[in-house]
């Protein structure tokens, strides 16, 4: 009798201590991301047609917008496809979906002697995942390099990729 | 002792390599010499702790890196150096070290020409701050059936590649597959 009475209290007990650690654990709050150290932005743009003065998609940014105006390209419109932007690590990879089932993978590495500057180490996929182009951009940040893509005579995809340094309590831009 | 054996000798001895007819008139000698008695002491000292160490294990991968770098060395026939700690005559043409001399001459004209350009002009951008720095491609390679190529806005301030596929009946693009005009 009196060893089931301990029984019982020994039950009582345990179910105790397990509500006590299930509301513990409820409390805690969840695990936090780890902060990424950069931003790849990647813009993709279709370029159309011959022109003298391109006209551009009013979504394509300002800066990838001045940089495309100064390179000697015969384009007469440009219009974006799609805008991507994924926080990043160093020395870790990120993707990129791109047209024609290509992809854009992404490794940045940072310039430990220049804070200012980032490497990233790109490779276009085709469609196999075989590699079309290995390259790597030493660059400053927010300021974007772009990859060419002919399709056609008239015709062709435009890659806009930049680094941008993540907002101090954030991910955003 | 003025007769007393090489330091050589008496490794030898220790290590048993010595022909019976040597190994006795070298005890003989090790008997009746301290110095050589005690060179002897030291050297079993050295041979019992040297038995004592035992090789570290190393990881089979890292074995195999480690024997990677050794054959690329041996195929190559010399110990790459890092550019790094070459010298920095090392990273001259092979022209000029061969003869310095003959380059000395239009090296300090062109320096003094450098040197006047720039007490003329002002003191020059530092790179960091140079718009040409801003979009440098290190290294760029097409693909098995690509073309690549690297041009640059006027300005410096733009780096473009361009990537395009070569025709199946061509080795490269007839123009060159530049992106500067398309």
């Amino acid at each position: 009798m009196a060893r089931a009475a301990r029984r019982s209290r020994a039950g009582t007990g345990f179910c105790f201590l397990l509500s006590l650690w299930a509301v513990g654990r409820a409390a805690q709050p969840p695990p936090e991301a780890p902060r990424p150290d950069l931003n790849v932005r990647v813009v993709v743009l279709e370029a159309t047609g011959r022109a003298e003065k391109p006209q551009f998609d009013p979504k394509t940014p300002g800066d990838l917008r001045k940089l495309i105006e100064g390179l000697n390209l015969a384009y007469g419109k440009y219009a974006v496809l799609d805008i991507h932007r994924r926080p990043a690590r160093f020395a870790a990879e990120v993707s990129f979906d791109l047209p024609d089932k290509q992809t854009l993978v992404v490794r940045p590495f940072a310039d430990e002697a220049r804070p200012n500057y980032v490497r990233l180490g790109c490779r276009l996929l085709d469609g196999q995942k075989k590699p079309i182009l290995i390259n790597t951009m030493r660059m400053t940040y927010e300021t974007p390099f772009p990859i060419h893509r002919p399709r056609g005579p008239a015709n062709g995809l435009l890659m806009g990729v930049s680094a941008h340094k993540p907002a101090p309590d954030g991910p955003s831009q | 002792m003025n007769n007393c054996p090489p330091e050589e000798k008496l490794g030898a001895f220790l290590d048993g390599e010595l022909s019976e007819r040597e190994s006795g008139a070298v005890q003989a000698h090790v008997r009746a010499c301290k110095a050589c008695a005690n060179a002897v002491a030291e050297m079993s000292e050295i041979d019992r702790l040297g038995a004592l160490l035992r090789a570290p294990d190393v990881a089979r991968e890292e074995w195999g890196s480690t024997w990677t770098g050794i054959a690329a060395r041996v195929a190559t026939g010399k110990m790459p150096v890092p550019p790094s700690q070459r010298q920095w005559w090392h990273r001259l043409p092979a022209c000029v070290r061969r003869r310095p001399a003959l380059w000395a001459v239009p090296a300090a004209a062109c320096l003094a020409l450098a040197v006047g350009a720039l007490l003329l002009t002002g003191q020059p951008d530092s790179p960091q701050d140079g718009p040409a720095l801003q979009c440098v491609a290190e290294e760029v390679e097409a693909g098995q059936g690509y073309a690549a190529t690297v041009s640059y806005s006027p300005d410096g301030e733009a780096t473009l590649i361009t990537v395009s596929p070569i025709p199946k009946h061509e080795e490269a693009p007839p123009d060159g597959s530049s992106g500067k005009t398309l």
